[in-house]
């Protein structure tokens, strides 16, 4: 029985992640680093009585310390409490991807080399020496397909060999360069620090990290050494140019010379197929991206739906007979409602969404495993750099229009996490599915075949809605000089590898449940008791009464009491909405008609709030409507890919009071038409 | 020498300065462009990122980036 802690250490699109949920499986726990927007994750395997646990670091290119996500990383393996660093690469790119193992060396923590994606590699015709490079880089080297866990065996038997013997990363090579490249300034720096290094740090790393201006770095060094030797080092390095440049071209000089001696390619180089031409010219590119994703987004509901019905079904099937039984029993008739209403009505509503969120990883995980992805963002950048983000950002767009809630969590490509937050905020404005139910039908009602000109106006104001928000927070959210415009490698083409696609897809629906099922049920538990009335009239509930003290306010926003709490139903569910107009419109139970929402008589919903609304009023719903906060969903996403309560609540904040201004306006507009 | 965003599809040659500040320096080092390092442009169509084959890798830089790397021509 013994512990050990091995973290995962790689460039975006080396397969960390995949390797993580192929060792931990279902055993992780995902969390923010303490006092981080960067996501921290964490689990566990056991082998052979012995329990390994695993930290996945953040995927980052290099170990300078110039984001987040690289001094999460830096600090983390600075405070020595992993026994291994697994560092990977792709085999496929190899010479790019070993930038990490070089910017490693010099790190005086044990490491392995795992090489990724092997299969992609023997089938470009690349043979790859494993022992030449364990010999010359002192470390055990393995090849893996991450996503293929039968190839994990070497793997584990390395993991357990290492915890007898743990070895480091020979550095001399790179040394060699170094004094060589860089010359007396890199022997100048060398000699004003500690012969031995700091900590885990070799005097050869830290001295190449001054020279790249890495400011953890300095403050390591400060810390240790004394005032006049300080101030010595900083006349020596104001006295380098181009320092940083000159060391990445030493570590890729080491990784030439490793490949050199250790890699065969006998094939040719890939030739670009006719249809990658295609999806990343000039005049294709945007049609192709364009139709695999409708074509993506019909393929989610395909198997999306199905489930959606199974689990409203199920749930409608058990609510009934479980209320008599409850009855039968002696429970009072107040806590059966609670529980057959409330939660279970919130029970189905969560596992609609997981489904929903099911369909939608799965298609757009595939598209992402076989490398188009990265297509479709170099195909778009130059429309999402009207918004100061970058082609990665468009991905979250598309899919926003079938469900917010994938948009948000489709953001995780992209590199920075003000750039990340700017995505989600801005994909909050695109109309998902289920607003385009309620806004075709209450416009259909209302405007008969002026409908079209609604949607329209609506549409327009949404890309104004857009740019301002793109004003308003860009400033403090995505700063000018924080901005990374794209640079991004363009993978491989490769085939899926569907065991840990469906994997990875199962794992991100269960988080999305687990945060579904707490929130909806505590807000439909408020809202039940809200509108709860023993004898079922809706002019004994608070709500009613609530509505009604606060309608001279909302009917300054054109609202009605009823459409402002179908504004507020909406929040939690785009759909909520037609079934709160469903019961107040028509003064029955007013729970029964959001937990049916989708059985909402629109027939009878149409005539009797004709009857009541008028033209201005419906116009200024649509418009509140529309640019409300998408879901509780999309929300609590939001929160959990942006580490960032603070920020969530204002945006959801800012999303609300302007869905109220566009009402007043629209309601004033309106008077002045109709 | 000239700016790699003046390139056309097909030319190759070698990255002779990067500037730009140390944060961009440090990203387009670390994904295989250093000072010295072949390159060949694959395609360079006007408002789009550039693209071009790198170290073993195919890469997608935007236009205001690739104004700050230089490179000496080799070959067309």
């Amino acid at each position: 029985m013994s512990e050990t802690t091995i973290a995962l250490l790689g460039q975006p699109n080396s397969g960390k992640s995949t390797l993580f949920n192929g060792l931990t499986g279902s055993r992780q726990h995902v969390g923010n680093w303490p006092g981080k927007t960067v996501e921290s994750k964490r689990g566990a395997f056991n082998r052979q009585g012995d329990t390994y646990h695993v930290v996945d670091l953040p995927g980052t290119y290099s170990l300078s310390a110039n984001s987040e996500e690289e001094i999460v990383t830096r600090n983390f393996i600075a405070g020595g409490q992993a026994d291994l660093i697994c560092i990977l690469a792709d085999a496929s790119q190899l010479e790019r991807s070993l930038f990490m193992l070089a910017d490693y060396a010099g790190i005086q923590v044990p490491a392995v080399l795992i090489l990724n994606m092997m299969d992609v590699c023997d089938a470009q015709g690349k043979k790859i020496d494993t022992e030449g490079l364990e010999r010359e880089l002192g470390i055990p080297v393995i090849p893996m397909v991450a996503a293929d866990k039968k190839r994990y065996d070497d793997f584990y038997e390395v993991l357990e060999k290492r915890c007898a013997k743990a070895s480091l990363l020979k550095e001399d090579g790179l040394s060699t360069l170094y004094a060589e490249e860089l010359g007396v300034n890199f022997e100048k720096v060398k000699k004003l620090l500690p012969e031995k290094g700091i900590g885990i740090y070799s005097v050869d790393w830290l001295t190449t990290k001054l020279l790249e201006k890495d400011a953890l770095a300095i403050s390591v060094v400060r810390e240790v050494i004394d005032t006049a030797a300080f101030d010595q080092l900083q006349v020596e390095l104001g006295g380098i140019q181009d320092g940083n440049l000159r060391s990445a071209d030493c570590k890729f000089q080491w990784i030439e010379k490793l490949m050199k001696g250790n890699v065969v390619n006998t094939g040719q180089r890939v030739k670009r197929s006719r249809f990658d031409r295609a999806a990343t010219s000039k005049r294709w590119g945007k049609p192709i991206a364009i139709g695999m994703i409708v074509l993506g987004l019909v393929v989610s509901m395909l198997i999306g739906m199905p489930l959606m019905g199974l689990f409203g079904a199920l749930i409608s099937g058990i609510s009934a007979p479980l209320s008599s039984w409850l009855l039968s029993i002696g429970t009072a008739p107040f806590i059966v409602s609670l529980l057959c209403n409330a939660v279970l009505t919130a029970v189905s509503f969560a596992l609609q969404m997981a489904s929903y969120v099911f369909g939608i990883s799965l298609v757009f995980g595939f598209m992402e495993d076989i490398g188009y992805m990265a297509r479709i963002s170099y195909t778009f950048d130059n429309t999402m750099a009207k918004l100061g983000l970058q082609g990665k950002a468009i991905m979250p767009f598309l899919v926003s229009f079938g469900c917010n809630i994938g948009g948000v969590t489709g953001t995780r490509v992209i590199d920075s996490w003000g750039q990340r937050v700017m995505t989600m905020a801005l994909s909050w404005a695109v109309p998902c599915a289920s607003t385009w139910g309620v806004v075709g039908l209450v416009s259909g009602t209302f405007f008969g075949s002026q409908a079209v000109f609604v949607i329209l106006s609506l549409f327009a104001v949404a890309f104004l809605h857009m740019y301002v928000t793109y004003k308003i927070f860009g400033r403090s959210l995505n700063k000018e000089a924080e901005r990374t415009g794209l640079i991004m490698e363009l993978p491989p083409y490769h085939k899926p590898h569907w065991k840990s696609l469906f994997g990875s897809v199962f794992n991100k629906m269960g988080n999305v449940l687990k945060r579904a099922l707490l929130i909806i049920i505590t807000i439909s538990v408020v809202f039940w008791l809200l509108a709860y009335t023993p004898d079922g009239n809706v002019q004994s509930s608070i709500i009613y009464r609530i509505g009604t003290f606060i309608e001279p306010v909302t009917l300054r926003f054109g609202l009605p009491w009823q459409l402002f709490m179908a504004f507020a139903a909406s929040a939690m569910g785009k759909e909520a909405a037609l079934g709160v107009m469903a019961s107040l419109f028509n003064t029955d139970g007013i729970w029964s008609a959001i937990e049916g929402s989708s059985v909402v008589n629109t027939a009878v919903l149409s005539t009797s709030l004709m009857s009541v609304v008028s033209k201005p009023e419906a116009l200024a719903f649509l418009f509140a409507f529309f640019f409300n906060i998408p879901c509780l969903m999309a929300l609590s996403a939001t929160a959990q890919e942006s580490h960032s309560m603070k920020w969530t609540l204002r945006i959801a904040g800012y999303y609300i009071g302007m869905a109220l201004v566009m009402a007043a306006i629209a309601y004033h507009v309106g008077l002045l038409i109709f | 020498m000239k700016k790699l965003s003046e390139l056309q599809g097909g030319t190759t040659g070698m990255v002779t300065a990067i500037s730009g500040d140390t944060r961009f320096q440090s990203r387009v080092t670390s994904i295989g462009l250093t000072v010295g390092s072949a390159i060949e442009v694959i395609q360079n169509p006007k408002k789009r990122p550039l693209l071009l084959y790198g170290r073993d890798t195919m890469i997608a830089i935007n236009r205001v980036d690739s104004e700050k790397i230089m490179v000496e021509v080799t070959g067309k």
